[in-house]
């Protein structure tokens, strides 16, 4: 089964058996289709682009050893992003701690440059309201599959959503 | 509000600017294998992670060479530098002349963050020595893989770099992998001198072994023939993973496969 816009699934990654894929196809068409958002949501999130590589494939592939329990999941896209943004978090600590690092580099994405300001105003949000503002704006999601996604209440995700925009507009650094 | 759509619209417009190459999708291969049945899984490149128990220090350079594997570290021996914390960070080493800028790439890896959270199954006890860290490097700013692990060799030829390097390597990837696996190469560095050499095994077939040379040594998986070789971001998935660590005094093997991945590998200190 496919995602489809709008679906919430309660389904504890930790509770899937792990099994072999069943169909490569289903899997591949999937994977293709749902990759570069769930990189560009893991990069809006560390801006590392090898964090962002390495934790959307450690997502896929898990969903790759465990697709005929994910596959069954009313949206397996939302637990990928989870599994992928969880992922991030480790990454995004560890980012803040390199602060003045070279950025590492990646086969597999690149980011573009630019807007500092809005990705620092961003950057300083509290974490559970920079993750909805990523997943709404940067990957597009709609409320209830950010809750989906963060395994957390549509009402909880509007309020983060609203306190962020409030803080964002209202920010001098984000103001032109 | 106004304010709220243009930043929004920034956003997006970020999100557009991202440029993604997406790898080929894991996939499983028909054969005889497929029956096998893949209880546990792992990133090959967890294998590859094989011994990272020291977490210390700050940027080092260290030199070896490696047609000298009793050869001494010319920096301060001991600490190794490369950790998790550490991404950027780079180490210089000279290989039959050659001397090349190993640059941690991804320290928030695969390797990494699975070998933080893998316990190696065995009595209360087991530990694994506290001798290794790895990571995944670049050369020269380019990624490094080791194209030739499938051949028996002594040569490992890293992407991008001007000449072929040798690193003692000697057996390969078995040819008739079950799952496409991540083409890389790791550059392991072992505090542990009695240690001689390192075998990598998967799903009970041996797919790499080098010697240590200098303290380091470089071990390489590549993607079977079934994906023409392409560099995939991909799993491997195996029924047992484990090490052997070669020294004199005989080897020792260590199983990852009932890894508990809410534990962390307890270090023999």
């Amino acid at each position: 089964m496919i995602a489809r816009e709008g679906d919430v699934h309660h389904t504890d990654p930790t509770e899937l058996i792990l099994s072999p894929p069943t169909t490569n196809a289903e899997f591949g068409d999937w994977y293709a289709a749902t990759y570069p958002n769930v990189v560009r949501a893991v990069l809006a999130l560390t801006r590392d682009p090898a964090a962002a590589e390495d934790a959307a494939a450690d997502a896929f592939t898990k969903a790759f050893t465990r697709w005929s329990s994910v596959s069954e999941m009313s949206d397996p896209s939302a637990w990928v992003y989870r599994v992928a943004v969880n992922s991030a978090k480790l990454s995004w600590r560890r980012a803040r701690r390199r602060l003045s690092r070279s950025t590492r580099t990646s086969d597999v994405v690149s980011m573009p440059e630019g807007d500092t300001d809005l990705w620092r105003a961003v950057d300083e949000l509290p974490h559970r309201q920079r993750q909805v503002v990523v997943l709404r704006y940067v990957s597009g999601l709609t409320e209830p599959r950010i809750a989906a996604v963060l395994k957390i209440s549509v009402g909880a995700v509007s309020a983060s959503l609203t306190t962020a925009r409030r803080k964002l507009a209202n920010d001098s650094r984000v103001v032109r | 509000m106004q304010e709220d759509f243009d930043f929004t619209d920034r956003l997006s417009e970020w999100s557009e600017g991202v440029v993604v190459r997406t790898p080929p999708a894991p996939e499983r291969r028909s054969g005889p294998q497929r029956a096998m049945p893949a209880s546990i899984a792992l990133m090959c490149v967890l294998l590859v992670a094989v011994v990272v128990v020291r977490y210390a220090g700050a940027d080092q350079t260290t030199t070896m060479t490696a047609s000298d594997p009793g050869a001494e570290e010319q920096s301060t021996p001991g600490t190794t530098v490369l950790n998790d914390g550490e991404a950027g960070s780079q180490s210089r080493v000279t290989v039959d002349g050659v001397e090349l800028n190993l640059t941690v790439h991804s320290t928030s890896d695969l390797l990494t963050r699975y070998i933080e959270r893998m316990r190696p199954s065995g009595p209360p006890d087991h530990c694994l020595p506290d001798l290794s860290y790895g990571v995944r490097t670049s050369i020269d700013g380019q990624p490094a893989t080791r194209p030739n692990s499938d051949a028996t060799s002594e040569q490992v030829t890293f992407a991008h770099s001007p000449d072929p390097v040798t690193f003692h390597a000697s057996h390969g990837l078995a040819a008739d992998s079950d799952f496409q696996v991540l083409a890389n190469a790791y550059v392991v560095r072992l505090d542990d001198p009695t240690i001689e050499a390192v075998t990598l095994f998967a799903g009970g077939v041996e797919r790499d072994t080098a010697s240590v040379s200098g303290g380091w040594v470089v071990l390489g998986f590549r993607a079977p023939p079934a994906v023409d070789g392409d560099v995939a971001r991909a799993s491997g998935v195996y029924e047992s993973v484990g090490i052997t660590l070669h020294r004199p005094g005989g080897d020792q093997y260590i199983d990852f496969t009932g890894y508990d991945p809410a534990s962390n590998i307890p270090s023999c200190r």
